[in-house]
């Protein structure tokens, strides 16, 4: 018996392995063809590791483009990005979860049907009402519908807060402290954990946002990597290699912050999804 | 009392005022703006300036229901719904299932099949191209070593190129479903299965008849979610195909966007985008009452 289990388990895991396999697959084939020559980009069998790498591709990835610019860019959106959901969230998610107040449930109904109201709705009313204001081209106009309102972070942010005892809050009440400090105080501490996946999550939001990017920037030296990224399909048609450079200049910041964070992303993941 | 009630409504004001900012200004606005625009002959430099832009009744939305470009993305997106989501439910749950049983090194498959959710879409959609390619990518390479002679056309071919985006979309986003049924599968009681197995109930009897109606809430949950945002696929289409060959990946969003802001036809691009809105609308209300058949809470 004890042995049939562990041929199950080594059954079980080599099926896991081969699907796994499949999922990694393109990841690693980028990589390795972004070291390669082109004419050694589709040779097969596949080299995993390339017998003459080189990194001319990179050299001419980081001289042609301005992917300094697009890093900047993407990495100066993301942290406003981040920075302002989690305050604006966890602000909203604190008094729906604490506070009692006229029209909370109509309020609270409200933001979540904001979930049901698709991109493709607000663009083009967004993209009227950047141009008639001056918006157009600046990054404004792609991290301002963020930093203001994700019905999901002040959803996951209020489920956060409704888990801190009540008899905490009432307590720092008596002690004399207004509904700020204990907000501040009392309540956000108590859901670092939730702070962090949201922080995870909207940075993975941020560094990926695709069509704000595309419609509201044209200007490149305002661009961001996702959509600057996509330009190198049409300008190396036939230059792989250089096509798998430039996704690999686009993916080794948020792959190494997925790994870096794994354990808070898949948390927050989870409990965003499970208690709705 | 009344002193308190009001200095709560004040600090829930404070707490709320910048998402209430936010919801109005990025959310209600917007939504309301595109149903107004959708009726009118939306001139796209003047605007409402000196009557310059009409309202010309049900005629935007006359037009959407006969442009083939929108016709084309909503079947497709309607294919996409239909064979692409219970293809990607119908693995996330296996592979949820045998990542919640006894295997080695499980965390470490968790990090792989999540990693290609937080991948940005255009790169690794760019990436799928290559792979993808008809004649030298490595997958044709494989197929070809393994004797197939009609070796599929992939991005390049009217026939394949929309399912070969399915295969980019399940691949994306299988790790995100894998990750929502194993917590669902976590709240599944160990004792329902020691008691199958004491009735002698084979692996497949305990599937059948445990797990899939206790996570049938997810698999609902996952159905609504990943349904809705099939439909909002663009970014990966207009890395590998831009909606070609012919219209044969054009989708309703892809639609929307040239319509807007390759031929800067707001009007029409707005009655679409309200058609859209309402056919996600309606898909939530047939899902939602359609629940009470088969979800067990």
């Amino acid at each position: 018996m004890l042995k049939n289990n562990k041929i199950g388990k080594i059954i079980r895991t080599l099926i896991l392995a081969c699907g796994g396999i499949v999922m990694i697959m393109p990841v690693l084939w980028m990589v390795s063809a972004s070291f390669k020559y082109e004419n050694q980009v589709f040779r097969f069998p596949i080299e995993w590791i390339p017998k003459t790498p080189t990194i001319k591709n990179y050299l001419r990835a980081l001289t042609e483009f301005p992917f300094a610019t697009w890093y900047f860019n993407t990495a100066r959106n993301t942290i406003l990005i981040v920075c302002s959901t989690l305050l604006v969230s966890s602000m909203a998610g604190y008094a729906f979860a604490k506070v009692n107040f006229k029209y909370k449930n109509f309020i609270f109904m409200a933001y979540i049907s904001a979930l049901m109201i698709p991109n493709e709705v607000r663009i083009i009313p967004q993209f009227i009402l950047y141009r008639n204001i001056g918006l157009i081209n600046t990054f404004w106009s792609v991290v301002l519908p963020w930093m203001l309102f994700t019905a999901f972070s002040i959803f996951f942010m209020r489920q956060a807060f409704m888990g801190v005892p009540d008899e905490l809050c009432e307590a720092a009440k008596i002690d004399g402290c207004n509904a700020f400090g204990i907000y501040a105080k009392i309540c956000l501490p108590m859901i670092k954990n939730t702070a962090v996946s949201l922080t995870i999550l909207s940075f993975t939001w941020g560094w990926n946002d695709y069509l704000g990017p595309k419609i509201y920037l044209s200007d490149v030296k305002q661009q961001v990597l996702s959509v600057g990224i996509a330009s190198f399909r049409s300008q190396f048609t036939n230059d792989y290699a250089m096509q798998m450079a430039g996704a690999s200049l686009a993916l080794i910041p948020v792959v190494v912050v997925y790994l870096v964070g794994q354990k808070y992303f898949i948390e927050g993941i989870t409990a965003g999804a499970v208690k709705g | 009392m009344r002193k308190k009630k009001k200095k709560d409504n004040l600090t829930a004001f404070i707490f709320l005022s910048p998402s209430l900012l936010g919801f109005v200004v990025f959310m209600v606005y917007p939504f309301v703006y595109s149903i107004f625009i959708s009726f009118r002959d939306w001139n796209m430099f003047k605007g409402m300036k000196d009557g310059a832009s009409p309202f010309v009744g049900l005629s935007n939305y006359i037009e959407t229901i006969q442009n083939e470009y929108f016709r084309t993305g909503l079947i497709h997106n309607f294919s996409i719904f239909i064979i692409a989501v219970p293809l990607l439910l119908i693995l996330s749950l296996v592979v949820a299932v045998v990542l919640n049983s006894s295997i080695f090194a499980r965390g470490a498959f968790r990090t792989v099949y999540f990693l290609p959710y937080v991948t940005t879409v255009t790169a690794s959609a760019m990436v799928f191209a290559a792979i993808f390619h008809p004649e030298f990518g490595p997958i044709n390479s494989l197929l070809r070593g393994f004797g197939v002679r009609d070796l599929p056309g992939w991005l390049g071919s009217s026939k394949w190129a929309l399912p070969t985006i399915g295969i980019y979309w399940i691949w994306k986003n299988l790790g995100y479903c894998v990750l929502i049924y194993l917590s669902g599968l976590q709240g599944v009681d160990k004792t329902y299965y020691e008691a199958a197995s004491i009735d002698g109930a084979s692996a497949f009897q305990k599937f059948k008849t445990i797990t899939f109606p206790l996570v049938s809430p997810t698999t609902f949950f996952l159905l609504i979610t990943m349904g809705v945002f099939s439909l909002s696929i663009m970014a990966e289409v207009q890395v590998m195909t831009n909606g070609g060959p012919g219209k044969s990946t054009y989708t309703m969003a892809l639609a929307i966007y040239k319509q807007a802001f390759v031929d800067f036809d707001m009007g029409t691009a707005s009655s679409m985008a309200v058609i859209f809105f309402v056919i996600i609308l309606g898909i939530t209300i047939v899902q939602w009452s359609g629940q009470k058949k088969w979800v067990n809470y």
